[in-house]
């Protein structure tokens, strides 16, 4: 026997539901050209399916309320073919066609920005190849300028990712052994998260980043300033951050360009210090939290490849925390 | 007369006889005295169930290595002779007259073995054998450990008292009494001479005998050794070997043992690879493997940063199935160690076997180690003089 639900059972939910309808996260407040077709979208097919929903509704509390002499079989038979078959048909082909229409637009070309994507157990490698050849390395964060189309090349190494800005675009999955395309052109400046939307392992869910869409100027300074090497000063002794972070190994795995590091099985850390948050955007960037992270990796971040490295005399780490978040 | 038999009657008569029983052992007019031994049929039944359970169970044990190699043996006998000549004799070394006054006596090896499979006689060494005082082996996960031992049980009925001292007390042979009963004190004092101890198997100069029983640890860096000893010592780093001796040394001799030996001259030791396996391995080392998410060895084990961290252990010259065997235990995650061990944990579980043996190779040849990171190729597998 079907339970009776209270209508009004879910009705609180409604607002805390709607509060998630615009902020950094949020497919229905689009700041890209994508994210608005897809906007776009959703709300026409809501309110074609509201319309279509209540069309049924009122015909069916018509039938079921009114005192009717029953139809003629071919009257019957004529209404079920128009109503049941025709139009649902003919509705149906209507938003399918308008939906297809919205496809060439995610389909347009970049304009000569292209940033490489890949996704790895729990974060994501990021690859800057500038229209003028340039090109650099970050992690985990992703600047774009307003206006134009960037073009992203979205592959991954070890499992399936899914790559997803909501205010910007569609998702899009990284597979490893192909790369796929996806072209987004924000239209406003702001700081928009995005997340790994496809189930790849114990910190999944802390497999985010942050996308800051600038304006082309700015865009311009701050890629300038990432192509640079690491404003890293002379070492004078062996208790300094950039020496320890030589010393205890983490440049086997880590590049900060500028020094010896040049290790490429984790995280390009060369400017650390001025992303906007840190360990895939589940930290704030500070340098405790840097501190923390090189502590407690595995606590932080379960089934993270990088060892916890807690056994750093604290104030080994602590110095190494202090170094990395100066990089700016 | 007869007694007709209901349920009541058994059942007051059951419990009768437990009274009974617990009245009789907490009366202690049972003997429990070692001095007479058993019963012949105790014995008896003892050793039946024993040698049941050893069949069944040694079914699951896995296929042994080849068995015949000198150098499991010889990594077999200098662990014997510490750990269980006390109780079992030794060839050339009579059992122990204490231990023959134990319920039951362990069996004297000093003549004879009992018949027992490669399989069966692991199974005994790794779990020990209940109610006897035959203890399980350490670290029982060390199964390479345990096979040593099996493979010098298997030798020691046809090995005579000349080729056992050899084998369990190397260069330090001459300086041990002869015919004399093992002792029990290798069990748990600190031997007047701590480097004779050690010697037994890594020689004074700390380059070990018998191929590649022994790793090579002279001129191993000091700290790195030093950490290593603490670790076998407080057992974070798995061996049932290592870590009798390491345990009863005292820190304090962990330290001068460990400045002993990194003082010695290294000595690579000279063994000749495939060259494709070698070009193999050189590519891990300063390559890693990216894709499986492996870093350079070198960045580590290379000769700049071993100058800028001795907490990590140079390779150049190793053994190279002595390197092999730890990237395997890494591999099972039964290597542990000092307070870096996660760090090559992480790394060590990624490598497959054939890449293992390739960088061993490399490392084994030369490669890394002083000014051997920056060597080529050809000049690496040339780099087996001592530095």
């Amino acid at each position: 026997m079907v339970k009776q639900e209270n209508p009004a059972y879910g009705a609180w939910l409604l607002p805390w539901a709607l509060a998630a309808c615009d902020g950094p996260q949020s497919a229905l407040d689009p700041a890209g050209h994508e994210a608005g077709l897809v906007a776009h979208l959703f709300w026409v097919m809501l309110v074609a399916s509201g319309v279509i929903w209540l069309l049924v509704m009122g015909i069916a509390f018509y039938a079921a309320r009114g005192r009717h002499t029953p139809w003629q079989p071919r009257r019957a038979g004529r209404f079920i073919l128009v109503c049941g078959a025709i139009v649902p048909t003919l509705a149906l082909a209507a938003l399918l066609v308008f939906g297809l229409r919205l496809m060439p637009g995610l389909r347009a070309a970049g304009e000569g920005l292209r940033v490489a994507v890949q996704g790895e157990q729990f974060w994501w490698r990021v690859r800057y190849e500038l229209p003028d050849g340039r090109a650099f390395a970050t992690a985990n964060e992703i600047r774009l300028p307003v206006g134009s189309r960037t073009e992203f090349l979205l592959t991954a190494q070890d499992v399936i990712h899914s790559f997803w800005v909501p205010n910007l675009g569609g998702k899009m999955d990284l597979i490893p052994g192909t790369t796929n395309r996806l072209v987004l052109e924000p239209t406003r400046t702001g700081t928009f998260r995005g997340v790994c939307a496809e189930f790849c392992g114990a910190s999944h869910a802390r497999m985010a980043f942050s996308v800051t869409v600038m304006e082309p100027s700015e865009f311009e300074a701050w890629a300038a300033a990432q192509i640079r090497p690491a404003a890293v000063g002379p070492v004078t002794g062996p208790g300094e951050g950039a020496a320890l972070f030589l010393a205890r190994g983490c440049a086997a795995c880590h590049t900060v360009r500028g020094t010896g590091a040049a290790g490429r099985i984790g995280p390009d850390l060369t400017h650390l210090g001025g992303r906007e948050t840190l360990a895939a955007g589940i930290l704030p960037n500070t340098v405790a939290n840097i501190d923390r992270f090189i502590r407690e990796t595995r606590e932080i971040k379960p089934g993270a490849r990088m060892p916890s490295f807690g056994m750093l005399p604290e104030h080994e780490s602590a110095a190494i925390a202090a170094w990395l978040g100066s990089l700016r | 007369m007869l007694i007709r038999v209901t349920w009541r009657r058994a059942g007051l008569a059951l419990g009768a006889l437990l009274l009974g029983g617990v009245l009789f052992a907490w009366s202690g007019l049972f003997n429990i005295a070692a001095s007479g031994g058993h019963w012949a049929v105790t014995e008896w039944a003892l050793h039946w169930v024993m040698r049941n359970s050893v069949r069944t169970r040694a079914l699951l044990v896995e296929a042994p290595p080849p068995l015949d190699s000198p150098a499991l043996r010889a990594r077999g006998a200098g662990h014997y002779a510490s750990g269980c000549a006390p109780c079992h004799g030794a060839p050339g070394e009579p059992q122990n007259p204490i231990v023959q006054r134990s319920t039951p006596s362990p069996p004297d090896f000093s003549d004879s073995l009992d018949e027992w499979s490669s399989r069966q006689l692991f199974r005994i060494v790794q779990h020990g054998v209940r109610y006897t005082g035959m203890p399980g082996w350490i670290e029982p996960a060390r199964r390479d450990e345990v096979w040593a031992m099996v493979a010098l049980l298997e030798a020691l009925p046809d090995m005579g008292p000349e080729e056992y001292r050899r084998l369990a007390y190397g260069e330090e042979a001459p300086r041990r009494a002869r015919g004399a009963a093992a002792g029990m004190d290798g069990l748990s004092t600190p031997p007047p001479d701590l480097l004779a101890d050690c010697a037994r198997c890594h020689n004074r100069d700390g380059r070990g005998r018998d191929g590649a029983a022994f790793p090579v640890i002279a001129g191993q860096n000091e700290a790195y050794l030093l950490q290593a000893l603490r670790a076998f010592a407080g057992g974070s780093r798995h061996s049932g070997i290592m870590q009798p001796p390491a345990t009863r040394a005292g820190d304090a001799a962990l330290q001068a043992l460990a400045a002993h030996y990194a003082a010695q001259p290294r000595a690579p030791v000279r063994q000749t690879f495939d060259p494709a396996l070698l070009a193999a391995g050189e590519n891990i080392a300063r390559q890693g493997l990216p894709e499986s998410q492996v870093p350079a060895c070198l960045s580590c084990h290379g000769g700049a940063a071993l100058r800028r961290n001795p907490s990590w252990p140079r390779l150049e010259g190793q053994h190279a199935a002595y390197l092999e065997g730890q990237l395997a235990l890494w591999r099972d995650g039964v290597r542990g160690g000092g307070p870096f061990a996660n760090v090559m944990q992480t790394i060590g579980e990624r490598l497959t076997p054939d890449q293992a043996r390739a960088v061993s190779a490399w490392f084994a040849a030369g490669g890394g180690g002083e000014g051997g990171d920056r060597a080529s190729h050809g000049e690496a597998r040339e780099g087996l003089a001592p530095p």
